[in-house]
């Protein structure tokens, strides 16, 4: 039986294991509907203001059993949702949100999507510059679109105070998942990568409330500081995998920062609590760090993750790069360059989310660790 | 062999296109600036400044064409850059880094880059690498992804950054923005795409008096010369040609039998051999999906596929797939079995615009040779029947 310290974890590891089954409990016990989001950046406030659960998908729960009419060129993130929506799996998502993050995702939304599946969509298309002339107007006429059709498919429209009630609910989310970023940095190895990756997967799938609470437990655990670990590693890149986690583990490194889109991206950054909360939304989104998704305005995504590496103490840099994803390669070869004049040891891991790759992740970042050891 | 048959404007083309590449390279000593520029952006507004804009997506397939496109994108990967990218963006860095591979031994530095996302979103994370590289400002111009109906707000949001366009440009350039020359250069743009349009329309008469690979390479001057004087007159000396062999009743292809339009974007390095190929069989490529999108015009923007639509309407498909290009691979398998179901000859053929790397020439030539006596065959019937 597990000890009170280790059962949120074990509650996350749960919910990440099986993210449908979580899904599917709650729609029974609330009688609600759930909303299946595509990464990333979806303003997932509105969702929870109309009374429905968001959830990412990450294209890796369900082992896809053929490529499903997915073409090859396809990444693994994408490939996986297409093909888990094409095989008639996510049966428990009422209703789509896909956000304009890549040429991919566009695309596979137009093209993909099963013609037959007549739950409602909604083309999430937001500015790819912060910048631009007249991205706040054209950002709320998205968010205003959003809340109607979010209103629409719930049955509950979506009121000022609600929508009011709900930032407040993500404010509190992404603070407490802030204290656990803090955690990471000041005490290295207080959390393992598989648990950063559990309780950040989690709160994707669990209603933000619930999580917020997990997170609180787990933060309130006194754990023995662990001793010196080998290595104090910055995560880049979209997501990790549970065998890339697990083999930094067990490698003895610890995660010290990250900006992945599954992690930090996700959480960071609040929303004003007072105004106009449309307004709010699209603030708190122009304000986001550059990102690989995100033209950079003014600093450059790599001069912000260099920041933040500083920042975190980390003593080495790792990127994960999905197979296939565009967006992210193309900042690879500068941020290798970047990291060798400053002499940061740096690798680019390539993962595919399907592929059976537990050993060479293993040895590569076994070598990784002992750099400069 | 049959080959098919050549035109004369072909010849002329290639000199505009030097000069074109040429006028890069000496804009500095006539005090112009330089300015790299996606295919899609709206070159109309630098043409009002001066500027001279330049093509790296324009350089990538002259590469392609001359099979240096290997050995660029194989410089990019040593850099870095995975070899799933477009292969264009990796020629690009190729070249920076080993112009003396390129055929035009590379392109001259910019002053400014103008970056439109509306071909894909890979131009932005290519432009900002550049930007890096040369220390040179960006201007984005997003243009939001169109999904089903267009949102006034999307439209609006356009148009805010086309009004900014021109003072940033005058920041840039040190110039005064000239409304006049804008308008001159749109009217050019206009009248260019009219007469290009007629170019790739005449090819509903049959015979057809040209073949795709022809509009293929004879793009050039649409893509990367829009807005100017010397574009409409090179397309007003092509139309001539052309209308000439409808006159005439001349075909590109001798003893035209078959017709095929071609999908995706053109497969640089194999045009000759397939065109050649396919004309020796009586086959004509009669039309590409990707050569009319700069028939689109300021002000107009008609429907041109379902134009297209109407001009091909019982012609054979073919498709290409370019790996490397995403938003242009998307849907082919699908508009293919879409095309069988209502008895529509398709073929499917796997290869990279510009990385003849990627591109296995015995099994193109095996499969297509199938395909061709299909077609063959099905039309001795129909002459029969
Ligand atoms: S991993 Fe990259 S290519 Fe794939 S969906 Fe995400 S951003 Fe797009
Ligand atoms: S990805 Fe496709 S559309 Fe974009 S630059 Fe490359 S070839 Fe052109």
């Amino acid at each position: 039986m597990p000890s009170g310290e280790e059962r949120p974890f074990r509650f996350a590891l749960e919910v990440c294991r099986n993210p449908a089954g979580a899904v599917s409990r709650w729609k029974s016990v609330s009688g609600r509907k759930a909303a299946g989001c595509i990464p990333i950046y979806v303003p997932e406030e509105i969702l929870h203001a109309a009374g429905m659960l968001p959830v990412t998908i990450w294209g890796n729960e369900f082992s896809p059993a053929s490529s499903g009419g997915v073409p090859p060129f396809v990444c693994s993130v994408a490939g996986g949702i297409v093909s888990a929506i094409r095989s008639g799996k996510w049966e428990e998502i009422d209703a789509w949100v896909f956000p304009s993050t890549c040429d991919t995702i566009q695309n596979a939304f137009e093209v993909l999507f099963p013609p037959n599946d007549d739950r409602p969509r909604f083309p999430f298309v937001f500015p790819a510059s912060a910048d631009a002339p007249g991205a706040p107007e054209y950002m709320l006429d998205r968010v205003e679109a959003f809340r109607e059709w979010a209103g629409t498919v719930s049955g509950r429209e979506v009121s000022e105070g609600a929508l009011e009630r709900s930032v407040r609910v993500y404010n509190e989310n992404r603070k407490v998942f802030a204290l656990l970023e803090e955690r990471m940095a000041e005490t290295p190895g207080s959390f393992t990568g598989t648990e950063l990756w559990a309780y950040a997967r989690a709160g994707m799938v669990l209603p933000r409330e619930g999580h917020t609470e997990i997170l609180k437990k787990a933060l309130s655990r006194s754990r023995e500081v662990p001793g010196p670990t080998r290595a104090k590693v910055f995560l880049t890149g979209m997501l990790a995998t549970g065998p890339v986690m697990e083999a930094l583990d067990a490698a003895g490194a610890a995660i010290v920062g990250n900006d992945l889109a599954l992690g930090n991206r996700h959480y960071s950054g609040s929303a004003d609590e007072s105004g106009d909360m449309s307004l709010s939304l699209v603030r708190r989104h122009l304000r986001r760090d550059p990102c690989s998704t995100l033209h950079e305005s003014g600093r450059t995504r790599i001069e912000r993750l260099i920041e933040r590496f500083a920042w975190s103490g980390a003593d080495r840099l790792l990127m994960l790069r999905v197979r296939q994803c565009e967006p992210e390669s193309g900042d690879v070869p500068d941020m290798a360059d970047e990291c060798r004049g400053r002499g940061i040891p740096f690798l680019c891991l390539d993962i595919d989310l399907h592929a059976e790759e537990r050993a060479s992740a293993r040895v590569r970042i076994e070598a990784f660790v002992e750099m400069g050891e | 062999m049959t080959r098919p048959k050549r035109l004369e404007a072909a010849a002329g083309m290639k000199e505009l296109m030097l000069r074109h590449f040429q006028a890069g390279w000496l804009a500095r000593e006539e005090g112009r600036k330089v300015a790299f520029v996606t295919s899609g952006a709206p070159v109309e507004f630098l043409h009002a400044m001066d500027v001279v804009p330049v093509y790296p997506e324009n350089h990538g397939a002259v590469c392609g064409v001359a099979r240096a496109g290997g050995r660029l994108c194989q410089a990019a990967e040593e850099r870095g850059y995975s070899r799933d990218l477009c292969s264009y963006w990796k020629i690009d860095w190729g070249a920076r880094t080993r112009p003396s591979e390129s055929p035009i031994g590379g392109l001259p530095n910019p002053d400014f880059l103008l970056c439109a996302n509306n071909i894909c979103r890979t131009v932005v994370k290519w432009y900002e690498g550049l930007s890096r590289f040369y220390r040179v400002p960006l201007l984005l111009l997003d243009l939001p992804f169109r999904h089903a109906e267009e949102e006034p707000a999307a439209r609006e949001y356009v148009r805010d950054q086309f009004r900014n366009l021109p003072g940033e440009l005058a920041r840039l350039t040190g110039r005064m923005w000239s409304e006049e020359r804008f308008r001159e250069s749109v009217d050019l743009s206009r009248e260019a795409s009219v007469l290009w349009q007629e170019c790739i329309e005449a090819n509903s008469t049959r015979p057809a008096p040209t073949t795709a690979v022809d509009q293929f390479l004879l793009m050039g001057p649409i893509v990367t010369m829009r807005g100017t004087r010397e574009a409409v007159e090179f397309y007003r000396g092509l139309t001539h040609e052309i209308r000439e062999r409808v006159r005439r009743g001349e075909g590109a292809v001798e003893g035209e039998k078959t017709r095929l339009l071609w999908d995706n974007l053109p497969v640089w390095h194999q045009l000759r051999p397939v065109s050649d190929f396919l004309a020796d069989h009586g086959t004509a490529l009669v039309g590409a999906t990707y050569t009319n999108a700069w028939t689109e015009r300021a002000g107009e923007s008609p429907d041109v596929s379902e134009g297209l639509a109407d001009a091909y309407a019982r012609v054979w498909l073919n498709m290409g797939l370019g790996h490397r290009c995403k938003p242009y691979s998307f849907g082919q398998e699908e508009i293919a079995a879409r095309l069988k179901s209502e008895g529509i000859p398709c073929i499917l053929m796997d290869g990279d615009m510009a990385d003849e790397r990627d591109f296995a020439e015995g099994g193109w030539r095996t499969r297509l040779e199938a395909f061709v006596e299909r077609l063959d065959n099905e039309h001795h019937r129909g002459m029969r029947g």
